[in-house]
């Protein structure tokens, strides 16, 4: 295979056969990349212009121009060939015809390959996504066997309980493996600066649990898996490429990770991440105190296991359960947890399955607009070419002879919509990536790639054939007769052409009402998800996340000391308010633990959000407290043990009673403190959305970070104005504090709420351009057909006017014409509509999948640029002259 | 008749100057008004090289830090004959029938 060439090239080049590939198609590459970047005096606009369309497009020009060399070069080694197999003749003599009529009517050419460019670029661009986040294999030995294993409680899952996941691994008997895995990130030092690396700790048989062993050097293994064993890590091939610019001596040499040095024993293959987009593997132990029986409602470990051979998904779930249910008998304080697992590749994208795969429905509805559209125009044009048809068919062509010649020209059109699509694509899936949530799983790596172009081929083979066939049919069915006799008439269309030329563009308006209100009820949606009160104000405030190396910051004492002086240096910042940290921000995520209540019996629904926080966390992000007081500086380690809970917890766990003095104990502790005190409630704080806006307010306890030490935490800093100007000072304050501490993520708070609706945002913003282009393309078709039925009833209109109708006679005419079927597409189309946005309900908030007001608003509109694109062909009706016309 | 058709002719007789690239052979052709796309040119160039009248090599440099490859080719002593033996042709036909403007009654 060529080397020296990008992908792209690449890939075409794997389809020609070796002469063609060498001779003509590698050369012709490599010239147009010399002369692309040759181009030295172009401005760079023009450069990068010319590198992302125009090198693409003559790429393409050049495979297209070899494969046509390829099949002649087929074509003359049948002709030379000993078994004396002659090419079809025929079959290029049409391609031939068809490519010069196409040359000789560009505006129809152009319109044709236009629309379906739309079409078939759009749809590409869907499947790239598709195909990226949802299809891809995950790159281990047969992933469908190895499953991701959840805790479940009240019906949702969770993460493992250490204690249980030993219970699990030790009885199972579904599985051939369990590995443990804890998802994280680390700070790098000893480069230019300190950067946080995603790093991931794994049982040592994870990476034979996946069948994937290291390049270079070893993987993890269980001599490493202990507090006293070797520091290693292995590290993943980007990393290597990037750190270590590929050097074979990167095996040995020592990394500092949290302020300790670790020595790299191995290098994963090229491709190889699990988790998505992870960097290092550390050895992952769990010490005795996450082992003790107290530990077992503390959630927080990750596992996946490898199925035993011709067991299904269903009996390991059973044989989990049975296992929960021991537990559960032998620890009754933990009662009410389930088991349950699903393959990894659902587990990483199950939640945008759903989405995804509207998406690629929204988009095939546009590529069936389209192919409706072209369609009618090939249709109309065949219309034009009856009598042309006709004298072929009285020359001796038979039917199938006129069919395929007219498919052969449907196909010709295809393939040029098809290689147009394709660039669109391409450009499509670059600009999509610019407003793909941050959350997407697996798309880091979209572009169009084989499988892409082998689906845009075979969705454009097939629309071309799709548009093609009932034009043929119907263009081949008329005998010459009848053609002269229209010819006479100066009438060309019969009433059954007229007949599918309404009925397509019924369907068109259908499809493009049933996207128009899946648009609107995707906009209806996001704008109330908009409105809603998150329970904090993130204007004005950034956020700034940080996570402690345990080397340096070994006791909670120094973490509070940290935390403190960190504080207390973003309060003194010129021009900011308040200041104020928390383990995990609003809008992030759980972390839930079950508590008791002394005094009153175990429940099992006692499951809280436990938050640890400093003073000036509520004022940072203006969250009120409601009764009682806030922290403050009183609040620390060795005081009394006190709480601040939400309103929602406040009316779950003590309804119609006052909270405040009441005592709890959490069950959940850090690893930094012992077993977790009972706290006095000194505080009731209003309710904030912690999973997602669209969520119910869960209850949360917060409690003081001096009495509930974490080494992460996310700091708020509310300015007076722009938060902007405050983040390089924040930076400056993180170096003065700690120079080794590499900051996790720097953001405005704004940034939270926007981030956790970008999935409906993308959503909306997708479904409004399908339907968009759906609107258009169902206006264009529409214009399309009245305008070419102006033309063919021309002669009657003139002969109407003459013998007395005035020109609203013919304007009504003709809208009767065209809006009958706009009428009965729009019925069709709420008819579909009520039945396919079923699929959207789980995906709306406080908007009902049948939602009347947002039906008649697209009705409307499209009844709205229907009547438009009626009018324009009205109006030329309606200026026929009937004296030109006789004269004709 | 001659062996090589006349764009052979015109790409024989540019290399007979020296090794040059097909880079720059093309663009030397559309000076003189003959354009040819990439693949017709290179299978043009292959059908030189497979008869033995030019020898083609890829050539590597850097080009504002990418690689880029190009195709070199010399003419080989057949096709210097080639070339050499259809000149002749053409003038003794010119010679023969006379120039354009001057054919013999």
């Amino acid at each position: 295979m060529p080397d020296g060439l990008p992908p792209l090239a690449r890939r075409l080049a794997r389809c020609l056969p070796a002469r063609t590939r060498e001779q003509c198609f590698v050369p012709t590459c490599h010239d147009l990349f010399a002369s692309h970047l040759l181009e030295g005096a172009r401005p760079t606009w023009w450069r990068r212009l010319s590198a992302r369309l125009m090198l693409p497009a003559r790429l393409l020009a050049a495979y297209a121009e070899c494969l046509g060399i390829a099949a002649n070069d087929v074509r003359r080694s049948r002709r030379a060939g000993p078994s004396g197999r002659r090419g079809d003749p025929m079959l290029f003599q049409d391609v031939r015809f068809a490519g010069r009529l196409l040359r000789k009517h560009p505006a129809f050419t152009a319109v044709a390959v236009v629309v379906l460019a739309l079409g078939v670029g759009a749809t590409s661009a869907m499947f790239t996504i598709v195909h990226a986040v949802m299809l891809r294999p995950l790159p281990f030995r047969d992933p469908g066997h190895v499953l991701e294993l959840y805790e479940t409680v009240e019906g949702s899952l969770t993460t493992l309980s250490p204690p249980n996941l030993l219970d699990w691994k030790a009885q199972n008997v579904t599985f051939s493996g369990i590995a443990a895995y804890d998802e994280g990130t680390v700070t790098l030092t000893g480069g230019f600066e300190p950067e946080r690396v995603s790093a991931t700790r794994v049982d040592p048989e994870l990476f034979d649990l996946l069948g994937v062993a290291p390049v270079r050097g070893r993987a993890v293994t269980a001599d490493d898996a202990n507090p006293g064993g070797p520091s290693v890590v292995v590290i993943g091939h980007g990393f290597w490429q990037r750190r270590f610019g590929a050097d074979e001596s990167a095996l040995g040499r020592t990394l500092t990770l949290d302020g300790r040095s670790v020595e790299v024993v191995g290098i994963m293959p090229r491709g190889f991440t699990f988790p998505e987009d992870n960097n290092l593997w550390l050895p992952l132990w769990f010490t005795g105190d996450e082992l003790r029986p107290g530990q077992r409602g503390a959630h927080y470990a990750r596992a996946i296991g490898r199925l035993k051979p011709g067991l299904t998904v269903q009996q390991a779930i059973d044989d989990l359960n049975r296992i929960e249910a021991r537990i559960a008998e032998q620890h009754p304080s933990v009662e009410g947890y389930g088991a349950w697992a699903r393959p990894v590749l659902q587990a990483m994208v199950g939640r945008v399955q759903r989405p995804l795969l509207m998406l690629l429905g929204a988009v095939g509805f546009v590529l069936l607009i389209a192919c409706a559209n072209v369609s009618n125009l090939l249709l109309a044009r065949a219309s034009a070419r009856r009598a042309e048809i006709a004298m072929r068919s009285a020359l001796g062509a038979g039917r199938g002879r006129i069919v395929r010649q007219l498919l052969v020209e449907s196909l010709l059109l295809a393939c040029a919509g098809g290689i147009a699509g394709l660039l669109l694509a391409a450009w499509g899936v670059r600009t999509l990536q610019a407003i793909l949530p941050g959350d997407l799983p697996r798309a880091g790596a979209l572009g169009v790639n084989t499988t892409v172009l082998v689906f845009t081929l075979a969705v454009s083979m097939t629309a071309g054939i799709v548009f093609g066939l009932v034009p043929a049919f119907h263009a081949s069915s008329g005998d010459l007769a009848s053609v002269l006799k229209d010819a006479r008439r100066g009438s060309g269309s019969g009433a059954g052409r007229l007949a599918f030329q309404r009925s397509m563009v019924a369907v068109q308006v259908a499809l493009a009402l049933i996207l128009l209100a899946g648009a609107g009820l995707a906009l209806r949606s996001f704008d109330r998800l908009t409105r809603i009160d998150p329970g904090f104000d993130p204007s004005n405030a950034m956020a700034v996340r940080l996570s402690l190396p345990e080397a340096r910051y070994p006791d909670a004492a120094s973490v509070v000391r940290f935390y403190e002086h960190f504080v207390g240096a973003l309060r003194e910042l010129p021009g900011v308010e308040a200041a104020g940290a928390v383990t995990r921000s609003p809008l992030s995520g759980s972390f839930a633990g079950s508590f008791t209540i002394p005094g009153r019996p175990d429940a099992d629904d006692r499951v809280a959000q436990v938050r640890a926080a400093t003073p000036g966390y509520f004022d940072a992000l203006r969250i009120p407290v409601r009764r009682g007081r806030t922290f403050e500086a009183r609040d620390r380690a060795g005081a009394a043990p006190v709480a601040i809970i939400s309103e929602s917890a406040a009316r779950r766990f003590w309804p119609g009673r006052d909270p405040l003095g009441e005592r709890l104990r959490i069950h959940v502790s850090t690893g930094f403190a012992g077993p977790e005190p009972v706290r006095t409630i000194v505080g009731v704080a209003g309710d904030v959305k912690l999973r997602s806006l669209d969520a119910a307010a869960t209850p949360v306890f917060y409690v003081p970070h001096s009495q509930y030490v974490s080494d992460s935490m996310t700091a708020f800093v509310r300015a007076v104005g722009d938060p902007g100007p405050l983040a390089p000072m924040i930076r400056g304050r993180v170096a003065n504090l700690d120079p080794e501490l590499a900051i996790s993520s720097l953001r405005p708070a704004a940034d939270l709420v926007s981030s956790s609706i970008a999935q409906p945002r993308f959503r909306m913003l997708l479904l409004g351009l399908f339907a968009a282009i759906a609107l258009a393309l169902a206006a264009v078709g529409l214009y399309g057909v009245m305008a070419f039925a102006v033309a063919q009833r021309r002669h009657e209109i003139g002969v109407r006017l003459a013998l007395g109708a005035d020109r609203p006679d013919v304007l009504r005419l003709v809208f009767r014409q065209g809006l009958v079927p706009v009428a009965a597409g729009v019925a069709m189309g709420l008819a579909g509509t009520a039945v396919l946005t079923r699929a959207m309900s789980g995906l709306l908030y406080e908007v009902r999948a049948f939602d009347p007001v947002t039906y008649a608003a697209v009705a409307g509109l499209l009844a709205a640029v229907s009547a438009l694109a009626c009018y324009l062909p009205a109006r030329r009706a309606m200026r026929v002259d009937p004296v030109e016309v006789f004269r004709a | 008749m001659p062996a090589i058709t006349h764009l052979q002719f015109l790409a024989l007789g540019m290399l007979r100057g020296g090794p040059r690239l097909g880079r720059d052979v093309r663009r030397e052709l559309a000076r003189h008004g003959v354009r040819r796309s990439g693949p017709a040119f290179y299978q043009m160039m292959a059908r030189l090289e497979e008869a033995g009248f030019a020898s083609g090599e890829y050539e590597q440099k850097i080009v504002a830090g990418q690689i880029i490859k190009e195709r070199r080719y010399t003419i080989l002593p057949a096709g210097a004959s080639a070339w050499t033996a259809t000149r002749e042709f053409y003038l003794g036909a010119i010679a023969a029938f006379g120039e354009p403007g001057r054919a013999r009654a």
